[in-house]
C-alpha cells in the first residue's frame, strides 16, 4: 500500500506538475537545489503534521468553521517550522525569505486538509501528507536542478559544467516560468502517450 | 453557534501554547545566531588579534552604532553601511584605520542581479561539483572587497573598467591602481560596483569624520 | 510625514519593477485559474486591490502597535493570516448586505483571495524595510504598497487574460495545451517586465 501511495503522490497526482497546486513557492524557491530541497522538506513537515491534527480533530470541528480551524492548525506548524529554521538553519531561512511563512497559504496544504484529512483516519492522513509532500519536494528538485545548472552553472553551490557560461535568465523570473512549462509539458506528454498508446 | 466559537477558541489557545513553547525553546538560539553572524562578519575584516568594543557616535543621521577596534597599539574603526544598489540595499562592513585607509571590507547583504551584481560577494573557486563535495573547503575571500584594502576613503575612489577584473591582474598593475586610489569594476555591473563605493565613500566617510571629530 | 518621492517609487515599483506575479511569483494560483476570461480577470483584479488595501492597513497597525511593541513577532504569521481571513469574511458579509450589485461582481472571488499568497505576501513585505527611505514602511506607504501591488497583479492578470482568450484559437501542441502554454506566456511577459529592472527616478539611500 505504501508503494502505491508513493507512486500516487510523486507521479500520478504530483501536486505541482499534475495538480498545479503550490505554484508560488515552487517558482520562487527553485533557484537552487539547496533552496528547493529546504522548502520542500519544510512544507512536507507542515503538511504531515497538519494532516494528522486535522484528522485527529475532524469529528470535533463543526463544518461552518472548518476553514478557520484548518488555518489555525496549519499556521501553528508553519510558525514552529519558522522558529526552528531561524534557530538551526538561519542561512536557508534567509534564502527562502517570505516564502517560509507563505507555506501557510500553500494551496496544497489547505487542499489536502479539506479533501483528505478531514475525511480519513489519522494513519492514512499521515501517509497522504508525507507522500504529497515528497511529491512536492521531488518536483521542486527537478525544477531546481534544471534552473541551477542552466542558470548559474552550479549544483549545491559548486561549479558543474566546464567551459559553460550560464544563461542567467533561468534563475530569474522568466526562467522559472519557462522551466515549469516545459517540465509540465513533458510530464503531460508522457502521460498522454501512456494512456493513448 | 456556541459550539463553533468554543471549538475555534480552544484550538486557537492550544495553537498559541504550542507556538509559545517553541518560541521559548528557540529564542536564545535565534538571538545567538544573529550575534554570531555579526561577530563572524567582523572577524573577516579585522586585523589579527583585535579586540572589539561597540560604541556610538552622533552624526547627521542621528546616533550611529559602530565598533572601536584595538589591535596591539593601533586603533581602528568599523562601520556598517548600506547603500542603494541596482535592485536592493547593499549592506557592507568596513574597517578603517585612524587616517581613513581601509583595512578590511566585506559585503554582508545584497539581492542584486544573480550572476552580475551578486558578484560583489563572489568567491572565486576552482572546484567543480564532483571534487567540491569531498575534500577540504576553500577559504578564499571575495576578490571584489579584497581589492579595497589600502584604499583611502577620504580621497575620491576611482573605477577602472578597461584593465579587467582585479583577480586577473598582476602585482604591479594592482599596485599602480592602489596608488591612484582606484578599484576595478565588476564586468557588466557598474551600478552595483558604484553602490558599494557609495556606501564607503558616503556614509562610512561621514561616520568616520564624526568619530574622528 | 508623507514622502511623495517614496510613494511614487513604491507605485512604479509595485506595478512594473517588482510586479507581484511576474517578478515576485506571488498570487500565481488565482493568476492561472482566473485568467481565462477578460471579464472574470477584471473582477478578480478589482477584488484583489480592495482586499490588499484593507489587509495592508489592518496588518500594519496590528504589527506596529501590538506585535513589535510587545515582542510578539513570532506570532506574526498566525495573526496575519487570521486577520486576513476574518477581514475577507466580514467584507463579504458587508457587501452581501449593503451592496448586492458589488457583491455580484466581486463576491465569488473573495474567499479565493484569502488563501492568495499575494495578500499575505504584501502584508509581510510591509513589515520589512522600505528600500527607498532606508527606514520601516510608514502607514501611508504600506497602504500605497498594498493598493499598487494589487494594481500590478490586476495589470498582469488582465494582460494575461487578453492573451489567453486569443490563445484559445491557436494551434498548440497537445502536451502544452492549457497550463504549460500559459506558463510560457507568463514567462515571456516576465521577460518583458524584466526590462523595468533597475528603473529609479530619484537616488536616495546612500546618496
Amino acid at each position: 500500500m505504501i508503494g502505491e501511495e508513493l507512486k500516487r503522490g510523486i507521479i500520478d497526482e504530483n501536486p505541482i506538475l499534475v495538480l498545479a497546486l503550490g505554484l508560488c513557492p515552487s517558482l520562487a524557491t527553485s533557484t537552487s537545489v539547496t533552496n528547493g530541497l529546504g522548502m520542500g522538506l519544510a512544507a512536507t513537515f507542515v503538511l504531515a503534521c497538519s494532516n494528522v491534527f486535522v484528522s485527529l480533530l475532524r469529528k470535533a470541528i463543526p463544518d461552518k468553521v472548518r476553514i478557520p480551524c484548518f488555518i489555525v492548525v496549519i499556521a501553528t506548524f508553519v510558525t514552529i517550522v519558522q522558529l526552528l529554521m531561524k534557530a538551526y538553519l538561519p542561512a536557508l531561512d534567509k534564502q527562502l525569505g517570505i516564502f517560509v511563512p507563505l507555506i501557510v497559504v500553500n494551496c496544497i496544504i489547505l487542499g489536502r486538509a479539506e479533501a483528505y484529512a478531514s475525511k480519513n483516519n489519522i494513519f492514512r492522513s499521515l501517509i497522504d501528507g508525507i507522500v504529497m509532500g515528497l511529491g512536492f519536494t521531488f518536483a521542486l528538485c527537478i525544477l531546481s536542478v534544471i534552473r541551477e545548472v542552466l542558470g548559474s552553472n552550479k549544483l549545491f553551490g559548486l561549479k558543474f559544467i566546464p567551459f559553460y557560461q550560464p544563461m542567467t535568465v533561468f534563475i530569474l523570473a522568466p526562467g522559472g516560468f519557462f522551466t515549469i512549462a516545459f517540465v509540465m509539458g513533458i510530464v503531460r506528454h508522457l502521460k498522454n502517450r501512456g494512456k493513448g498508446a | 453557534m456556541i459550539r463553533m466559537t468554543v471549538v475555534l477558541t480552544l484550538i486557537t489557545c492550544a495553537a498559541a501554547l504550542l507556538i509559545a513553547f517553541t518560541n521559548v525553546k528557540t529564542k536564545d538560539k535565534i538571538a545567538g545566531q544573529q550575534a554570531a553572524a555579526q561577530a563572524a562578519a567582523l572577524q573577516q575584516i579585522l586585523p589579527e588579534g583585535a579586540t572589539v568594543t561597540p560604541a556610538t557616535v552622533q552624526t547627521d543621521d542621528g546616533t550611529v552604532n559602530y565598533w572601536s577596534v584595538t589591535a596591539g597599539n593601533e586603533t581602528y574603526y568599523a562601520f556598517r553601511v548600506g547603500s542603494r544598489g541596482y535592485s536592493s540595499t547593499i549592506s557592507s562592513l568596513v574597517c578603517v584605520d585612524t587616517v581613513g585607509i581601509v583595512v578590511g571590507m566585506v559585503v554582508l547583504e545584497q539581492s542584486e542581479t544573480p550572476g552580475l551584481g551578486t558578484r560583489v560577494q563572489e568567491v572565486l573557486s576552482k572546484k567543480y561539483f564532483w571534487n567540491g563535495l569531498i575534500g577540504p573547503k576553500e577559504q578564499a575571500a571575495p576578490w571584489f572587497t579584497e581589492q579595497f584594502k589600502g584604499i583611502s576613503i577620504e580621497k575620491p575612489i576611482g573605477i577602472e573598467k578597461t584593465k579587467g577584473e582585479w583577480h586577473a591582474l598582476s602585482e604591479p598593475d594592482r599596485a599602480s591602481l592602489k596608488e591612484k586610489n582606484t578599484i576595478t569594476a565588476i564586468t557588466g555591473s557598474t551600478i552595483s560596483t558604484r553602490a558599494v563605493i557609495k556606501g564607503i565613500s558616503g556614509k562610512a566617510l561621514q561616520y568616520f569624520q564624526a568619530v574622528r571629530g | 510625514m508623507i514622502n511623495p518621492v517614496s510613494l511614487i517609487e513604491i507605485s512604479v515599483g509595485a506595478v512594473f519593477i517588482n510586479n507581484f506575479v511576474l517578478s515576485r511569483f506571488l498570487g500565481l494560483c488565482p493568476f492561472f485559474g482566473v485568467s481565462k476570461k477578460l471579464s472574470s480577470a477584471a473582477g478578480m483584479g478589482g477584488a484583489v486591490i480592495f482586499v490588499m488595501a484593507i489587509a495592508s492597513s489592518f496588518t500594519w497597525v496590528i504589527n506596529h502597535y501590538i506585535l513589535v511593541k510587545y515582542d510578539l513577532l513570532y506570532l506574526q504569521t498566525i495573526v496575519f493570516i487570521l486577520v486576513i481571513a476574518g477581514l475577507v469574511q466580514l467584507v463579504e458579509m458587508a457587501l452581501q448586505k449593503y451592496s448586492p450589485a458589488l457583491y455580484e461582481a466581486l463576491g465569488i472571488f473573495l474567499p479565493l483571495i484569502t488563501t492568495n499568497c499575494a495578500v499575505l505576501g504584501v502584508a509581510l513585505l510591509n513589515t520589512g524595510v522600505n528600500q527607498i527611505t532606508g527606514k520601516d514602511y510608514t502607514f501611508i506607504e504600506s497602504v500605497f504598497n498594498g493598493v499598487m501591488s494589487g494594481v500590478g497583479f490586476s495589470l498582469a492578470l488582465i494582460l494575461m487574460a487578453g492573451i489567453r482568450e486569443k490563445l484559445e484559437f491557436a494551434p498548440v501542441g497537445k502536451a502544452l495545451e492549457g497550463l504549460p502554454i500559459a506558463f510560457i506566456t507568463a514567462g515571456l511577459m516576465a521577460l518583458a517586465f524584466l526590462g523595468f529592472a533597475g528603473l529609479n527616478f530619484f537616488l536616495t539611500v546612500g546618496g
